[in-house]
């Protein structure tokens, strides 16, 4: 009997090391190939599929040169040409399968807040900068007031007709050090939709801040010289100065 | 059991070991690429910083240079492309300043400097062409800029001589969690800086025509009147949302902004029971700020959720034409407007007679579901909206179509009144063009038929904006 147990448990052992160690290595491996993601029903587009996304892989297409024909959201014959002609230039399997590698070298990205798209036609850079807004307002004023994220959003414009700051929008928000949601990456987050609309109204004009330049929050302050800054008013967390 | 029990224990030992040799190793290794991936990334940043600085030192370099020139010379076509240089020479080293890792404390004055300088000679540059001779109160200050640009230029490059002997990084004073060595770099880096932003500091400020010059501090024409109480605001306040008196809400101050356009900020507070504040059923609270002086409305926002879309353009619009009119804003016209999430925002401008005034500017946000007024922008309107002078003296219609490029194709035309560089006033008959497929706004000045601005129509499915 205890022979019997003792021979178990030498057998037991050993496949047990193996087990964890092979879970190891699959995670390694699903990992370096893209996450699960890639496997799990990120949708392949394959000829004679339809719909939003055939269209926005024909429109890149058209952009890139390798389509000639208008868009239709059909995946049909032209498209297959150009999609496997695209696919041996840059490297891809020409197999005429749109998968997650060949999406996204094309620039087609499926993205959480597709709605956006239809609000933007026209305005190119009008339409980057609220991008950019939009994200640095989700950075820094998530948890605040509406009035308070177009305050935030009124700062920023405010500052590229200052004569201390840069000229244009990306200078002020990459400015380095000037915005901390920018320092430690939190803008590069997908905005809500709130900071999408706090920012389209900040660049429509409208300024709860009343002109000021600077604000902080009086819990988490760096440095005390903000606090020299004449203040304008209070708006949630945030105090705005001049 | 005892050579079971041996037996056994070794082999626990030995797969144990084996186990833990396999993840320290793979540890070790996986630890040795984040490593090596870290000090590439370092390696990158610091080269993107040093093409900042060095780019800087170089512009600087060539400011001064091109200042000197300028001052020494007697030719003013001369003159008028060395201002062009120092214009684009004083924009591209603010651009570098604004790139490295400093604070803002230790950059404001010498980027205020640069912006000054650049915003200095291009409005020379602009004013009067190629017959240019610089008056002696522009050479004066020219010279001033001068000596402060060699200043700053010569105190940077001493910077980057201690940069190199010293072997300091700049990617190093980024990262904050630092050892003493990159701690020194960073204290010598601020201190020359701080310095050289003391050492401006003693220099005059300048007083010039331009956007950024320092007397043209906020003016405030229309900001007048007699300053208010907070109930009195409040009282204001009632009635512009709820004009006939009606609804159930309550409206208190919630906070005061002090400085040139003080105001009360003012929140409203729809009750439970049907409350159709600014004819909605819809519970939100809105905002609004009132001036201090004059109680005016300076904006209002809503921002509620719009889950439909029901009316169509012209209803909205509509909607937008009746607030205005109701509000005591009379002969607005539209100019622009912009959808999003549902709603419209419609840009109105004052119509003087039969002069678009740009520079009285309202904004009237209309939602989509049920034509509630959701926002109001009157800021532009309120610091600026006066009757105008219009000078009984200018050129014909005909005159100043004559003025324009001959390849294009003339839509609509009509006077208006439009803020220039230096933000003065100037009367213009604005001429809507169409190029190919573009159009355009040419503005051709109505005293003496220069063509003043031109603007491109961003035409879109959604909107209708200028730029």
């Amino acid at each position: 009997m205890e022979k019997e147990e003792l021979k178990m448990r030498k057998l037991a052992f050993p496949p047990l090391c193996y087990i964890l160690l092979v879970i190891a290595l699959l995670s390694v491996a699903i990992y370096k190939t893209g996450g699960l993601e890639a496997y799990l029903g990120n949708k392949v587009i394959r000829p004679g599929d339809s719909g939003a996304e055939v269209w926005q892989v024909q429109q890149k297409l058209i952009g890139f040169g390798y389509l000639h024909s208008s868009p239709n959201g059909i995946y049909d014959k032209k498209t297959l040409g150009a999609v496997k002609q695209f696919q041996r230039e840059n490297g891809l399997k020409p197999n005429g399968i749109v998968d997650q590698m060949t999406k996204e070298s094309l620039g087609v990205f499926s993205s959480p807040n597709d709605s956006f798209d239809e609000d933007f036609s026209g305005g190119a850079s009008w339409r980057d900068d609220v991008n950019l807004l939009a994200r640095t307002i989700n950075a820094e004023a998530r948890g605040e007031p509406y009035i308070g994220q177009v305050a935030v959003g009124a700062v920023v414009l405010n500052r590229t007709k200052h004569s201390g700051f840069p000229k244009t929008l990306t200078g002020v928000i990459y400015q380095p050090w000037a915005f901390t949601a920018v320092h430690d990456g939190q803008i590069n987050m997908a905005p809500s939709k709130t900071a999408y609309r706090a920012a389209q109204d900040a660049i429509g004009g409208w300024d709860p801040s009343s002109g000021a330049v600077y604000y902080y929050n009086p819990r988490y302050i760096s440095s005390n010289w903000i606090l020299s800054r004449p203040v304008i008013k209070t708006i949630g967390n945030h105090v705005f100065c001049r | 059991m005892k050579i079971g029990g041996e037996n056994l224990s070794n082999k626990w030992v030995t797969y144990f070991l084996a186990f833990f040799l396999v993840t320290v190793v793979a540890g070790g290794y996986l630890g040795y690429k984040q490593y090596e991936a870290k000090e590439q990334y370092r390696l990158d940043l610091e080269n993107q910083y040093q093409l900042s600085f060095r780019e800087l030192l170089d512009d600087l370099e060539n400011l001064e240079v091109q200042s000197g020139k300028t001052l020494v010379s007697n030719s003013p076509r001369q003159v008028m492309l060395n201002l062009s240089d120092i214009w684009r020479n004083a924009y591209a080293a603010q651009n570098n300043l604004a790139r490295l890792p400093l604070s803002h404390l230790a950059l404001s004055r010498t980027q205020k400097f640069l912006t000054q300088i650049a915003d200095f000679s291009y409005s020379i540059a602009k004013t009067t062409g190629p017959d240019i001779t610089l008056q002696p109160h522009q050479w004066s200050m020219l010279k001033d800029l001068y000596t402060q640009a060699r200043y700053l230029s010569a105190q940077l490059h001493q910077l980057e001589m201690d940069i190199e002997k010293g072997q300091i990084s700049w990617a190093e004073i980024d990262n904050k969690a630092s050892n003493k060595l990159s701690k020194v770099s960073s204290n010598l880096i601020h201190t020359n800086f701080r310095m050289v932003e003391k050492q401006m500091l003693n220099y005059p400020n300048l007083a010039y025509d331009g956007p950024f010059s320092d007397q043209l501090s906020y003016m405030y024409p229309g900001v007048s009147g007699k300053k208010i109480t907070e109930q009195q605001a409040v009282e204001i306040g009632k009635k512009y949302v709820d004009p006939a008196g009606k609804l159930n809400y309550s409206i208190k101050k919630i906070g005061e902004a002090k400085g040139d356009l003080a105001t009360y900020s003012l929140e409203v507070q729809p009750n439970k029971q049907a409350a159709y504040v600014l004819g909605s059923k819809a519970q939100e609270n809105i905002y609004l700020d009132i001036s201090k002086k004059g109680g005016n409305v300076v904006w209002l926002v809503n921002s509620r959720n719009i889950d439909s879309k029901k009316l169509t353009f012209n209803q909205a619009l509509l909607k937008a034409k009746e607030f205005l009119i109701s509000r005591g804003y009379e002969q607005m016209v539209l100019t622009s407007y912009v959808e999003y999430q549902k709603s419209i925002t419609f840009s109105f401008a004052y119509k003087q007679g039969n002069v678009m005034v740009y520079p009285d500017l309202i904004k009237v946000k209309v939602a989509l579901d049920d034509g509630q007024i959701i926002g109001v922008e009157a800021m532009r309107y309120l610091l600026s909206h006066r009757e105008r002078k219009i000078p009984s003296k200018f050129i014909s219609q005909a005159e100043a179509r004559e003025k324009l490029n001959p390849h294009l194709e003339v839509e609509k035309s009509s006077l208006a009144i439009i803020p220039s560089y230096t933000k003065e006033e100037i009367l213009c008959y604005e001429f809507k063009v169409k190029m190919k497929k573009n159009r355009f706004l040419i503005y051709v000045n109505a005293l003496n038929g220069e063509e003043q601005n031109i603007l491109r129509v961003v035409e879109g499915k959604n909107l209708y904006l200028t730029m």
